[in-house]
């Protein structure tokens, strides 16, 4: 027992446990409770550098026990793992800060922030999860930690969407489920990256893994918004600006792509999902989620409902990569995960700072905003260039990538799926800017804000801090702590 | 150095928009930012590119003597308009706006002549193209909106075109390195593909026609100094574009060199037409330059189509653009300045410079032009039969055209309503005089590219003549024509951005085709699986069989049983 078993450990319960101590604060203590919250991220953060400063000089951190039946409950650090503890946990530090400021003055705070670190947790284990079965215990508890979180505000329509959210994610988990004790049926307890031990029986039950492949990804379609199964996550945009925040960018759709990058790149392999004829139809349902998602977009008129649409069309780009297969393809894929994930947490720290400040929900309403909130309105405009793709931003790298590997892997149809996909982002983005900048209001000229006292500072420095790191994360992509240098390294350890 | 040329720019564009600075302020910072430009155009080429590993995908930048060409025009032009554009814009609230876009527009634009590999290029190019718009939007107008629309949506199509020919160009050279790529492409099967594409998402840019229409459009209602960089420098980058990669010199590529020409010939022809009805200065100066763009696309073409012609025509272009961006810039401040000249001499070095930046356009003898269109002509003598016999009569009548559509100008530029400006700064004055002077001195720029490119004797006085009579035919055409009643009756007039109509027309029908209206109507009720489940149960029917159920699970023995059978499944399932 040394620190190479613990440390995945202390991960997770620097959340947990700082959630369990909110729970139990009384909800005026906001500055205890804010203490916490600070500290328990915080900790984390510093023990994931730690972990992945550890993981790129070769160490391997492993937690394995036995739990009942024969099953493992593993915790492994890989390289896949370290992309999105770092994407979650980073992303969670400043989530957390904008949270406070978000959350200043509003009741039932205590509750909130638990869940709020369990949900991170729950998230962490995902990522951390080394085979399906402890992948599907923190997947199941990102369900039920995040169900309080999207009805906080308690009103009628947020119930409704969080019984929505209920369904859809319950019976996502139990087809993911029944995918699971099939597979463990098959083969027994595997680890992920033992994708040899399932390519030993594909010949003898082809049609089985067929079927089991397609019981996962249904399963974890839910979460990571594969159209038809996508309905729950516009819905769900009710919750507070910050929780959609992360449920967009680091939670739950994360650990829907995530678990499907684990079933075909650590369960199956690319190469039997490849000789299995597995990969085109996910190919083919990916792409017509982000044309979909585009086109829905396109119709809205709520700014936080637009965003949604656009992540149901931008995490598919996540698992067209992967389904493309090939080095740069794949590479494109896991470093969309994270440049989506900071461009999308921009963009709704930016609805959440709009609607706190402004009241204004809808995109018809966004006129004059750049003169209002002009840094707000700068990381916002930022941010949805990134989305559409353009240089220098984040977005431009994951595209390039993602289109040059579609290519490379001759599958030039993939590369037109992204680029008429750009073209409608830029439809639906662009006229969104052009109202915030060059339209003024009308009616009630408001009094000017200038500099940084045109919202609270919380919600202010985490807005600009996540839009520089998109534009930091294109710019210096080559640099070696990038997060393309990063998923360069994942795809390299895929082998493909 | 070469990073502080486009790294300077972006840091004022923070700058300004971040602080109300003071006049003089800007007028310093408009001074330096070019400032770096200058220094890399006039110093000696680099030898080694500047590797950046850390910028982008590993970026590096390069000086060779062509680029500094192209970089020395480019940073006169931003110099002069970003002097006059300080005096221009008065009201410093606009004026911060505007100047934020104008530097990320400068930095874009330096960074494309300097960009080494396809990426630092074409994240140049965009930020250039996304900046441009706030300049072209810049006064508000519901005129300025559409041009800003019909702008940003060509624009933004022209980027997918370029993206796509990019990654194109990434599959067959890895490297990214644009002199390796251009290399790779002339021996690739994907050829006639990626020029393809090039010629369209570059031709956007560059006006090349039948993807002008945003120009003329754009062009009068962006304050006078932004479209002096437009037509001064931002379209110039789109044959930049061409000029870097397309593999002309490598390869003979016929087609493609007569789809140049015969493109570029009808702007050459058509714009000046279209731009002889129009009654707006600006909008003629633009169609002037959709027509001056098309005879850069056909040398273009001339030096694509015979491998051993690109020698040749790669000069002529690169004095043919300098030419074009000193000349178009003096005239496009002109309109600004006349506001300002106060004086009867002010008055008269307006007219001076105006006249001066005219002649030299229309390759008058002594100007930078005369010296690029003797060059072009040589060219022509490496073409085959019919094109060779074909361009002795189209050049000098592109010239007609060109001296026509100038003569227009000057027309309506003097009927113009009087509207004096009192300024007391002489700013407005020192940028016009740079440009001036840069037009006047242009000749001594270009003599060294071209003067061993040209074959026929052009310094004699037969050759002087024949190139003045093209002017006077156009002036003594346009002299007979405004005394003709019946051209003074029946004055046609052409919508600026002519082809636009219809395509917005089409638009507008597409528009209602009851498909796309439904994808674009808003807002539709959405497909909710779990309310359709909800709703089904809800039925009274229903709840009381579930009830029924949920009873009978509820009972300790059947609970029990179920969860025994249930440990059992799992066991064996597990094959324990």
């Amino acid at each position: 027992m040394n620190m190479l078993f613990w440390l995945p450990i202390f991960i997770l319960l620097s959340s947990f446990l700082t959630g369990l101590l909110i729970f139990f604060l009384p909800s005026h203590k906001n500055g205890t409770r804010a203490a916490l919250n600070m500290i328990g991220a915080g900790l984390k953060l510093v023990l994931v550098i730690l972990v992945s400063w550890g993981v790129v000089h070769g160490e391997e951190y492993e937690t394995r026990f036995e739990i009942i039946l024969g099953f493992a409950f593993l915790l492994k650090i890989d390289h896949m793992s370290l992309l999105m503890v770092i994407l979650s946990t980073a992303l969670w530090f400043v989530t957390t800060i904008y949270s406070i400021g978000y959350m200043r003055g509003l009741p039932n705070q205590s509750r909130f922030f638990g869940f709020f670190s369990l949900c991170v947790t729950a998230s962490v284990g995902v990522a951390l999860a080394g085979n399906l079965i402890t992948f599907f215990i923190f997947y199941e508890i990102l369900t039920l930690t995040t169900y309080p979180l999207v009805v906080h505000k308690g009103t009628e329509e947020s119930l409704r969407a969080g019984r929505t959210y209920l369904w859809y994610t319950l019976a996502g988990g139990s087809i993911l489920f029944l995918g699971i004790v099939w597979m463990n049926a098959l083969l027994g307890p595997v680890d992920f990256a033992q994708t040899a031990i399932t390519a030993q029986i594909a010949k003898s039950h082809t049609a089985e893994l067929r079927i089991i492949f397609a019981t996962l990804i249904a399963g974890l379609g839910v979460k990571s918004a594969i159209w038809p199964l996508h309905g729950w996550l516009p819905v769900a945009m009710i919750a507070p600006a910050p929780v959609s925040a992360l449920l967009h960018a680091v939670a739950v759709v994360k650990a829907g792509v995530f678990g499907i990058l684990r079933v075909v790149f650590d369960v199956f392999g690319v190469t039997l999902s490849t000789s299995l004829g597995l990969l085109g139809p996910l190919a083919l349902f990916a792409a017509i989620t982000i044309i979909y998602g585009s086109l829905r977009a396109l119709q809205q008129n709520e700014l936080k409902k637009m965003l949604a649409y656009s992540t149901v069309s931008q995490v598919s780009y996540i698992i067209l990569g992967a389904a493309a297969t090939g080095l740069t393809a794949s590479t494109g894929s896991l470093v969309h995960l994270i440049h989506q994930g900071i461009m999308k947490i921009t963009l709704f720290f930016c609805a959440g700072i709009i609607e706190k400040t402004l009241q204004i929900r809808n995109i018809d309403e966004l006129y004059g905003v750049g003169r209002q909130l002009p840094l707000t309105a700068a990381a916002f405009t930022l941010a949805a260039l990134g989305m559409i793709g353009l240089p220098p931003i984040a977005g431009f790298v994951s595209k390039w990538h993602l289109a040059l590997g579609a290519l490379e892997a001759e599958q030039t149809w993939i590369v037109i799926v992204f680029i008429v996909s750009s073209l409608l982002n830029a439809a639906y983005f662009l006229p969104v800017l052009y109202k915030i900048w060059f339209k003024v209001r009308l009616e009630r000229v408001p009094e000017e804000r200038v500099g940084l006292a045109e919202a609270p500072g919380l919600l202010l420095w985490s807005t600009l801090f996540t839009a520089a790191l998109s534009l930091a994360a294109g710019l210096f992509a080559s640099s070696a702590f990038s997060p393309l240098e990063l998923a360069r390294t994942v795809a390299y350890g895929l082998k493909l | 150095m070469k990073a502080i040329v486009i790294s300077l720019p972006l840091l004022i564009s923070v700058i300004v928009i971040l602080s109300r600075l003071p006049v003089k302020l800007h007028y310093l910072l408009a001074f330096l930012a070019p400032l770096p430009a200058f220094i890399v155009a006039l110093g000696a080429p680099s030898v080694y590119p500047q590797e950046l590993p850390w910028l982008l995908l590993e970026a590096s930048l390069l000086v060779t003597p062509d680029r500094q060409v192209f970089l020395l025009f480019t940073a006169l032009v931003w110099l002069a308009s970003g002097l006059f554009s300080v005096a221009y814009l008065t009201s410093p609230k606009k004026r911060e706006q505007y100047l934020l876009f104008f530097y990320l527009c400068m930095a874009g634009n330096f960074g494309i002549y300097l960009a080494n590999d396809t990426v630092t290029f074409y994240s140049c190019f965009s930020i250039m193209t996304i900046s441009a718009y706030g300049l072209i939007l810049h006064s508000g107008t519901p005129r300025s909106r559409r041009a800003g629309r019909i702008y940003l949506t060509m624009a933004i199509l022209g980027e997918a075109f370029l993206f796509l020919g990019l990654i194109l160009l990434a599959r067959i050279e890895p490297g990214l390195i644009i002199s390796d790529s251009k290399i790779a492409l002339a021996r690739s099967d994907s050829l006639s593909l990626v020029v393809v594409l090039l010629m369209v998402g570059f031709g956007v840019k560059s006006a090349l026609f039948g993807l002008h229409m945003w120009l003329p459009l754009a062009h009068p209602v962006a304050p006078v100094p932004a479209s002096a960089v437009l037509s001064g420098s931002i379209i110039k980058a789109g044959v930049f574009g061409w000029y870097i990669f397309l593999p002309s010199g490598l390869a003979s590529l016929h087609i493609f060199g007569q789809l140049f020409i015969v493109f570029g010939l009808a702007g050459a022809f058509l714009a000046v037409l279209v731009g002889l009805t129009q009654r707006e200065s600006k909008v003629v100066l633009a169609y002037s330059s959709v027509s001056q763009m098309g005879i850069a696309a056909m040398i273009m073409g001339l030096g694509m189509s015979e491998a051993e012609a690109w020698a040749g025509a790669s000069a002529v272009i690169l004095v043919f653009v300098l030419n074009h961006a000193m000349a178009k810039t003096t005239l496009f401040l002109s309109v600004g300045a006349i506001n300002y000249a106060d004086t009867i001499l002010k008055k008269g070095w307006v007219y001076a410079g105006i006249i001066l930046a005219s002649l030299s356009l229309a390759g008058a003898p002594f100007t930078a032009g005369y010296i690029a269109k003797s060059a072009a002509e040589s060219l022509t003598f490496l073409m085959p039969s019919p094109w060779k016999d074909l361009f002795e009569w189209l050049l000098p009548l592109a010239t007609v055209g060109t001296s026509l559509l100038l003569l227009h100008f000057i027309i309506i530029f003097k009927n113009r309503p009087e509207r004096l400006i009192s300024d007391p700064s002489t700013m407005i004055w020192i940028s016009w005089s740079i440009m001036v002077t840069a037009v006047a001195f242009a000749i001594w720029i270009t003599i060294p590219y071209l003067l061993p490119q040209i074959d026929s004797p052009f310094l004699t006085p037969y050759s002087f003549l024949m190139a003045s009579l093209p002017i006077l035919g156009a002036t003594l055409i346009l002299f007979i024509a405004l005394k003709n009643k019946f051209v003074k009756q029946t004055r046609l007039s052409l919508p600026a951005g002519d082809m636009i109509i219809v395509f917005e027309r089409m638009l507008f029908y597409i528009r209602q085709l009851p498909l796309l209206k439904y994808v674009l109507s808003r807002p539709r009720p959405q497909i909710d699986f779990a309310l359709m489940v909800e709703n089904y149960m809800d039925s009274s029917e229903k709840r009381r069989q579930m009830l029924t159920i949920e009873n009978g699970i509820r009972r300790f023995s059947n609970a029990t049983m179920i969860f025994i059978v249930l440990v059992l499944a799992i066991i064996l399932l597990t094959g324990v």
